[in-house]
């Protein structure tokens, strides 16, 4: 009995991200299909409306921090300001957890609102590595990063890009957030084999997942996958979302929209969607599972 | 496809190659790029593109929804080519994008296409106001509840009245507040709005989970103001006769004290 009630629990993962046009709904009326919610820090700094609405809404759910703003890949310190408003507010709000990106946006003083990528090389490794180990300081916690989409890549390029991943893990004990839609994303714009990224990257540093929409676009002639979160997860990324499920145990995971965002019901269906596919692939593990016994 | 000879370049020199592309989109990129920059069916200018279109589209978005009313007063095409300027000239030097964009009023004051519309730069300064209110931190309120309380330390000097963190206060010559309201109604018929019926005095600050506007009199205003500049309440009840020897303090008063846009600071 306690057995099935730890593996329900286990089962139950599911999170959206939490967008202002959302804000009074959930505060009044706490969705019961999800069990956790999602925030970018940086929309909370300094205090106001959507800080009294986390305030509120955290009574109800526990609260993940997915930074938008550390350029943690930046061949320069990360910005302190910026890093001490996200401790306040981290010491306030009390997350579970904090994530941010395996990418760049800060060069010298300028700010580019765009997670840029790296090239793969053990120069850039250090880099990133230097600063987790700083945020993971002051912070006091392990921090998650996240895999990027991007729209080119580097002659200097040394490793593959779940390689790269896997050594940060190795090097600084962060766990990472597996975004499935940017994996569609990167092997579509860069030639290939998504489940090869799934089968190799270390799942074990896993604590969560992404789901999101890509955007096609045609450049030049040829079609390019925008990471663009503004339209419901793609039917390919639904096939590399249950082909993970099938090889990993479930880890938290959110339905991400940033873009035209839709009604509340939409996400909640799309978090419908990711639930159905988490118990019926268990369901299947566990029948292998017991095969094999 | 043969692509140019690979070159290695410390990673601070590439980043700040691909940002100078991005922040000048008109201008060529680098040339080391092109040694940098896998092609593979795509030019470097059509990768780095995607990167332009998602920085500068992206702010052009931030500035349009941070000052929503300039769109609809002069039309989506003018908004975003002046907004594109702007951001040219001024990129974030922040990840907080919260902060950016506010001073866009002075910018739109010096942008020569915008010269005669005056009422461009009140409009800027009222919706920035107003999003400095929605993001101002908390104060200790001075409320209908507690004004008892503190109004005797207050008199006395041993305890500030100020004006709550989330108030901006301002004078326009344009009856803005109608204007928007106007703007926000009107349908494809004639302009026929009266831009001479100012001035206005707005006050902006926030009021619960909402952001509030108010048309004051012109002795009101001069109270808050004041009161803004650090001035005791007796001075700023002097400010306001000032202006209208008839100031009825007593009503002026109790309606701040219900929208709660005072808070009192221990000296």
């Amino acid at each position: 009995m306690q057995n099935n009630q730890k593996s329900h629990d286990d089962l139950n993962v599911m999170g959206i991200g939490l967008r202002h046009p959302h804000y009074r709904q959930i505060a009044d009326v706490p969705p019961a299909s999800i069990s956790w919610l999602e925030v970018h820090p940086e929309n909370y700094f300094g205090g106001g409306i959507n800080l009294k609405f986390l305030e509120k809404i955290r009574q109800d759910f526990p609260i993940s921090f997915h930074g938008v703003g550390l350029s943690l890949g930046a061949a320069q310190p990360v910005d302190q300001n910026h890093l001490s408003q996200l401790k306040e507010l981290i010491d306030h709000i009390e997350p579970f957890q904090f994530s941010d990106h395996a990418s760049w946006s800060m060069s010298g003083n300028a700010h580019l609102n765009d997670l840029l990528p790296l090239a793969y090389t053990q120069e850039n490794l250090d880099n990133l590595c230097q600063n987790i180990d700083h945020v993971q300081n002051v912070l006091g916690q392990k921090i998650l990063i996240e895999n990027p989409s991007s729209y080119m890549t580097f002659h200097d390029d040394e490793m593959t890009e779940w390689d790269f991943l896997n050594a940060a893990v190795g090097r600084t004990g962060c766990h990472l957030l597996f975004d499935v839609n940017n994996i569609q994303v990167q092997a579509h714009n860069h030639g290939f084999k998504a489940t090869d990224y799934i089968d190799q990257i270390n799942f074990d540093a896993v604590r969560e997942i992404h789901l999101a929409g890509y955007t096609e676009k045609q450049v030049e002639g040829k079609s390019v996958y925008i990471d663009t979160h503004g339209e419901v997860v793609h039917d390919d990324v639904w096939a590399l979302f249950r082909y993970t499920m099938e090889k990993y145990k479930p880890v938290k995971t959110l339905i991400e929209w940033d873009n035209e965002i839709p009604e509340l019901s939409v996400l909640l269906a799309e978090s419908e969607k990711a639930q159905n596919i988490i118990s019926a692939t268990h369901k299947q593990r566990e029948g292998t599972d017991v095969a094999a016994e | 496809m043969s692509q140019p000879n690979k070159t290695s370049f410390h990673p601070q020199t590439l980043h700040e190659d691909i940002a100078a592309s991005i922040l000048n989109p008109d201008a060529p990129h680098a040339e080391n790029l092109n040694g940098q920059i896998v092609q593979n069916d795509i030019s470097v200018d059509g990768r780095l593109n995607i990167y332009k279109n998602n920085v500068v589209g992206g702010l052009i978005d931030v500035m349009l929804a941070r000052y929503p009313t300039i769109t609809p007063l002069v039309g989506e095409e003018f908004a975003r080519q002046m907004a594109r300027v702007y951001i040219l000239d001024n990129p974030p030097s922040s990840g907080n994008l919260n902060e950016y964009g506010g001073d866009y009023a002075a910018f739109i004051r010096n942008f020569p296409p915008a010269a005669e519309l005056l009422f461009l730069v009140d409009m800027a300064e009222l919706e920035n106001f107003e999003h400095l209110a929605y993001y101002a931190p908390d104060g200790q309120e001075l409320n209908l509840e507690n004004a008892e309380q503190h109004l005797p330390n207050v008199m006395a000097g041993n305890t500030a009245l100020a004006l709550h963190p989330s108030v901006g206060l301002l004078r326009s010559e344009f009856p803005l507040l109608k204007l928007r309201e106007y703007t926000a109604a009107k349908s494809d018929e004639t302009d026929d709005f009266d831009l001479s019926a100012g001035p206005e005095y707005i006050l902006i600050w926030r009021f619960g989970y909402r952001v509030e506007t108010l048309s004051l009199s012109a002795a009101n205003y001069a109270f808050m103001q004041a009161l803004q500049n650090g001035e005791h309440i007796n001075q700023a009840l002097e400010a306001a006769l000032h202006e209208d020897e008839n100031f009825a303090f007593a009503d002026v008063w109790q309606e701040m004290l219900r929208r709660d846009v005072f808070i009192v600071k221990d000296e």
